[in-house]
């Protein structure tokens, strides 16, 4: 399992991010800096470094205003911790729950597949917030639930790093 | 696998309802009992597939229970709701440009001599509440599915969306359910999503906020499309394949349809996951460019007729299409998502994004080759027979068989009691102002009426290039209605538009007749004529008298303002049981009785739209139509906190003969805008055609046609039905004038920059800078 994760480039809007801080705003006043967010792409399949490099480059991020960077999935949070840069900050992860349709995720393998990669069984999307400021857990949790994710279709993690 | 039997025989009724409950078939007691008679005289207990079938079957989704139920209302008897009044009238209009009406999956009216336009309005409410995102995109794709149904291409997607206001404070939220601005921007994002990926232009819908929606948002996905006259099929024969073209089925929506037939509650979530689904808007793109091939690939369409699968899955969708023939359906032949499905699971899924083709064997192997050209899968799951028999198969084994008339003919009618009294409360007669300046600004930032770009921005409404007057007009105003040009060689258009004001529900049959007012003029102020109605309706609980009996006024409301307007319904739908319950209280709350009227017009030449901004100033500005004390439900009396009033009624007569002249002047190129008075009256129109024009503009209330009114914010701020704000050049009054004659008073003309009022005592009462009043229209949703 591979994990790919595409985010603004520094110096770039980040409109998704944008809108989530002003959203966990509306909730409340919570003390947050900024918030930054990934396209996570949880990738089922025996494939190569070189062809995970080739669908972040070729497929997933836009080479002028995003990065990516990708790693063995190792589990919620882990790879975001060098891509980000953050320091002090909540990441949290949202996954639709098993069983749930993912199109994107059945685009994205279709895609990779004529990208002329294959051995790809499945792909997972989700969405990684970077949420800088001062939280504790059970503020984190509360934005969770009221604003990141719906638990009726979704799971979400959270960790602090 | 193997289906299992489910032992009703000798149960009695308790148990019975135990059963229903158990499988969630939200079938009732007498229900149960209809079908233990039935299996009783078959000798055989059902199987759990069968059972689900007759739930799917008989739901409220469905059949439409209590339309066509009996209802007992102030000692009338009425049977079929639907059928006494909105079809009777549109029977009695006998209109011949109404092809297919209230009998497939969407209206089909003529468009011009080589086509027709196809017409549906539905609503997603309870899905959207769980999921925003998911239940309003599969909305939206279930409603383009249903235009596809009767073979049409879909030119436009319409959303009416309802929900508490975006501020409402989330303290007082009720347990299990979404803030309204999280729930608003969930749907916004599905609707935008799945109308965008699949190329469908969204121009066309609106919005309203009531603190009533807070439990139960409603979504109302509308979708026009047009097919030529001679490809419309639908008559499958006996010896036709079964095709199931699209995605796979999996354990999507199982029970959506049942469940769209009980109240929401806090358990909700957990009992109904199923019932919830995301959409694949390129699938469908797919299965639509597929089927539109097999249409026209020869002069006649390759299949003998087509549907969708919607509510209910397979089984309502093939269980409809075999009514008069009978059908054999294998369904271990239906390609899953997954493994594991039990075959009632397959049967009543509501995976979206599925079609179902009849298709005479000689030209399956075409159709199936067509469909895998799109990419999209295709497959024979059955074939029409001549027994009546609805039979399902498993690897060659008869895991149900029911008779299609006791399927379809046999439910019980329900019979119910309604009762309704309308309350008249009196009007609180509020104090005069010297200055409204900020009523009308409160009134242009209140939800209802306030700018909608955030949203009309994330639509496309530009995509098939047939948009001629778009939801923003002139420079940044509120449009009455869209102008399509569906045929690139011909200037004749159509124009769409809705009705709806949940605020005027405490008189149900007035709420229903302004809705179809509103429907009318907005599409009247564009240029549309011979207009088509759809009705839907979202209801609280039917079981319940004084929801049933107010929903009794609005049908009729239906039928009258219908014959009045001489404006056939074609289609309609409702949800009904859009109930909450507060805290685990007993007692459930309605929402506010809502009733969305969708008016599809005509205009002969698109070239002579006219948008709603003034124009050039020194023209002179009209009002048509009488101001009346009636503030009920105002947004006056809503910004005021005050409460009553007489909810606006209807005279149809006058008003349909002011239409029509109005249609004729502008056929005649005499008006340069034009626009309706509804939430916020006089006042808010003009605001809103001035900041449209960036103009001004001079009015005077001594002129407006009214009845007795002593009070300048009656008159400002009425929201009496009828009305309409005209501009006019000055070299054309007289042959305006003409033609409108009583109906079109001068009240005023067009200036720059700013909106001056005259008040009833000679003194300016509204001063306000036109810029100032669009910051006001602009400031609430700028997310």
């Amino acid at each position: 399992m591979w994990v790919v994760g595409v985010g603004y480039r520094q110096g770039y809007r980040d409109p998704m991010g944008e809108n989530t801080k002003s959203d966990i705003l509306g909730l409340g006043p919570y003390n947050i800096n900024d918030v930054r967010t990934l396209q996570t792409y949880v990738i089922d399949g025996e494939i190569e470094v070189t062809e995970a490099e080739k669908i972040g480059k070729e497929l997933l991020a836009d080479g002028i205003m995003q990065y990516f960077s990708f790693s063995r999935f190792s589990g919620a949070g882990e790879h975001v911790k060098k891509l980000a840069g953050a320091k002090n900050a909540w990441v949290v992860e949202v996954f639709f729950r098993p069983g749930v349709m993912d199109p994107v995720g059945l685009s994205v393998a279709k895609a990779i597949g004529i990208l002329g990669v294959r051995k790809v069984k499945s792909v997972r999307t989700g969405t990684t917030y970077v949420i800088r400021g001062e939280l504790d857990e059970s503020e984190i949790k509360a934005i969770c639930e009221k604003c990141l994710a719906n638990g009726l279709i979704q799971t979400y993690t959270y960790r602090r790093i | 696998m193997e289906a299992r039997q489910i032992k009703i025989l000798g149960r009695s009724e308790k148990e019975l309802l135990e059963i229903s409950k158990k499988f969630l078939l939200a079938l009732n007691a007498v229900e149960m009992k209809k079908l233990q008679a039935y299996y009783q005289k078959l000798g055989r207990d059902p199987s759990d597939i069968e059972l689900e079938t007759f739930a799917q079957t008989w739901s409220e989704h469905c059949v439409h229970k209590t339309f066509r139920g009996v209802v007992e209302y102030k000692g009338e008897r009425i049977n079929n709701m639907l059928k006494s009044y909105i079809i009777k009238a549109t029977k009695e209009l006998a209109m011949p440009w109404c092809v297919h009406v209230f009998e497939d999956n969407a209206g089909i009216v003529t468009f011009d001599d080589k086509y027709n336009i196809a017409a549906k309005v539905e609503t997603h409410n309870h899905p959207s509440a769980l999921d925003p995102y998911g239940g309003a995109g599969t909305g939206s794709g279930g409603v383009f599915r249903d235009v596809m149904g009767v073979g049409a291409k879909p030119i436009l997607s319409t959303d009416v969306l309802f929900f508490a206001p975006p501020d409402y404070p989330a303290g007082k939220l009720p347990q299990g359910v979404l803030h309204p601005k999280r729930l608003m921007k969930g749907v916004v994002a599905g609707i935008r999503d799945y109308g965008n990926r699949m190329g469908i232009p969204t121009a066309n819908g609106g919005f309203g906020f009531h603190e009533g929606y807070v439990g139960n948002p409603l979504v109302y996905a509308g979708c026009i499309g047009i097919i030529p006259k001679d490809k419309y099929v639908h008559e499958a024969m006996p010896g036709d394949k079964i095709v199931l073209a699209g995605g796979r089925t999996g354990r999507d929506g199982i029970h959506g349809v049942t469940f769209a037939s009980l109240e929401l509650s806090a358990e909700s979530e957990k009992t109904s996951s199923g019932a919830v689904q995301i959409g694949n808007a390129i699938e469908e793109k797919r299965v639509l460019d597929g089927q539109l091939k097999a249409r026209d690939a020869h002069g006649k369409p390759l299949y003998s007729a087509i549907t969708d699968c919607g509510g209910g899955g397979l089984s309502s969708a093939i269980g409809e299409m075999g009514k008069k023939t009978g059908v054999k359906v294998w369904l271990d032949k239906v390609p899953l998502k997954y493994e594991g499905l039990e075959p009632w699971e397959i049967w009543i899924s509501e995976a979206q994004e599925r079609m179902i083709l009849a298709v005479p064997e000689k030209n399956v192997e075409e159709v199936l080759e067509i469909f895998r050209n799109e990419n999209t899968e295709a497959n024979v799951v059955g074939e029409f027979t001549h027994d009546r028999k609805l039979t399902l198969m498993f690897n060659g084994k008869s895991i149900g068989e029911m008779d299609m008339e006791f399927l379809h003919e046999g439910i019980p009618k329900v019979e119910r009691k309604a009762a309704f009294e309308a309350k008249e409360k009196k009007d609180p007669d509020l104090p005069d102002s010297q200055n409204f300046g900020d009523d009308i600004k409160a009134i242009l930032s209140s939800p209802t009426v306030a700018s909608k770009e955030w949203v009309i921005r994330q639509y496309d409404h530009e995509v098939q290039a047939k948009t001629v007057i778009k939801p923003i007009q002139g420079l940044g105003g509120p449009g009455d209605a869209c102008v399509l040009r569906p045929v690139y060689d011909d200037y004749r258009g159509i124009v769409v538009s809705n009705g709806y004001n949940p605020r005027f529900a405490g008189d149900p049959y007035n709420m229903a007749m302004s809705a179809i007012d509103e429907a009318m003029r907005n599409n009247v102020c564009c240029g549309g004529r011979r207009i088509a109605l759809l009705d839907n309706f979202s209801w609280g609980n039917p079981e319940k008298p004084d929801r049933l009996g107010a929903l009794v006024e609005a049908v009729k409301a239906c039928h009258d303002g219908s014959l009045g307007f001489r404006a056939p319904f074609i289609s309609g739908k409702d949800s009904l049981y859009n109930e909450y319950s507060l805290g685990g209280a007993k007692e459930t709350i309605s929402i506010p009785y809502t009733l969305v009227v969708t008016a599809v017009g005509i205009i002969p030449d698109i070239r002579n739209a006219v948008t709603m901004d003034v124009k050039e100033t020194g023209n002179l500005v009209y009002v048509i139509g009488e101001t009346k004390d009636e503030m009920g439900g105002s947004h006056y009396y809503m910004t005021k906190h005050a409460d009553g009033g007489k909810i606006p009624g209807v005279d149809v007569g006058k008003a349909k003969e002011a239409m029509d002249a109005l249609t004729n002047a502008m056929d005649k190129s005499l008006v340069r805008a034009c626009h309706d008075c509804s939430e916020g009256g006089l006042a808010v129109a003009a605001a809103e055609m001035c900041f449209a024009g960036e103009l001004g503009m001079k009015i005077d209330l001594r002129k407006v046609p009214q009845q007795k009114l002593k009070k300048n914010y009656k008159l400002l701020f009425s929201e009496s039905n009828s009305r309409f704000l005209v501009e006019v050049e000055k070299m054309k009054a007289k042959e305006f004038e003409k033609i409108l004659g009583m109906h079109a008073l001068k009240i005023g003309e067009v200036t720059a920059a700013k909106l001056i009022v005259t008040g009833l005592d000679g003194k300016a009462i509204v001063n306000e800078k036109t810029e100032d009043l669009k910051k006001a229209w602009q400031k609430t949703f700028d997310w």
